[in-house]
């Protein structure tokens, strides 16, 4: 990456930073990240689901009290007023960042995010 | 001028400023010598003529098993050895391999954005493609 190209997308990330929305998202993850038992949660709550995508995947039907228990798990969890208050941070976030990489897509004539986001062939 | 319309303003100022910052970021990536050879590369690909015919070709065989028409496994067969033909052809090689270079570019780009920032970029200005409102 040349200069002028590092100084401009440094220039992209500062103004983000500057935001009220990432300001107010990361003190509430910061929040959240200082609550041990809510990392346990949430962490319980990823393990969860990944064991039960997994079986899926691997061709069983998961009975219905099982995937009904694991979605009151996770509205257990994502009720937590600490919880809540980083999600809808988040999507505050999300709004002003959509409208970043949009007007990065607007210049290119390609969407950005699907370039920044693909997977490099090896 | 009340807290909330203050807090309005500051909102808006500082949108203003991200969106001029990304529309000038756009502006850097659109001139770099990747994005450049990639936009020559595409060009070169819409206007091989051959690579359109192999395209006419496969999607011949895909409307065929669409319509339950012939042999199944000929329509496969022939589908697979097409997309391979495609692939091989030099304005198609050349685009696969401009579109690596920009690829790469936009990842450093996003890294250096999100470390920034603090907060993942790319990831999180995706447009859901979900017509939920999600």
């Amino acid at each position: 990456m040349d200069d002028e190209l590092y100084a401009v997308a440094r220039a992209l990330g500062e103004a983000l930073r500057q935001a009220d929305a990432v300001q107010i998202y990361l003190r509430a993850r910061a929040d959240c990240e200082a609550d041990a038992a809510l990392v346990a949660q949430e962490a319980h709550v990823q393990a969860v689901y990944e064991a039960l995508v997994a079986r899926q995947r691997a061709g069983e039907d998961l009975p219905r009290e099982e995937v009904e228990r694991f979605y009151a798990l996770r509205q257990r969890v994502q009720s937590a007023p600490r919880i809540r208050a980083r999600d809808t941070a988040l999507t505050d976030v999300k709004r002003l960042f959509v409208e970043a990489g949009t007007a990065i897509t607007n210049q290119l004539g390609v969407d950005f995010t699907e370039f920044a986001l693909a997977t490099p062939e090896a | 001028m009340s807290s909330i319309s203050m807090s309005i303003l500051t909102e808006e100022i500082q949108e203003t400023h991200v969106v001029q910052a990304a529309e000038a970021l756009g502006k850097v990536l659109y001139n770099t010598p990747e994005y450049q050879a990639f936009l020559v590369a595409l060009q070169t690909l819409n206007d091989d003529a051959y690579v359109h015919r192999l395209s006419a070709q496969m999607r011949e065989h895909g409307t065929a098993l669409q319509w339950g028409q012939g042999d199944v496994a000929e329509h496969q067969a022939a589908l697979a050895q097409l997309r391979q033909d495609i692939e091989n052809q030099p304005s198609v090689r050349a685009y696969r391999q401009a579109e690596q270079a920009v690829i790469h570019l936009c990842r450093e780009v996003d890294q250096l954005v999100s470390q920034t920032a603090g907060v993942a970029f790319a990831a999180n200005a995706k447009l859901s493609s979900c017509s939920c409102g999600g």
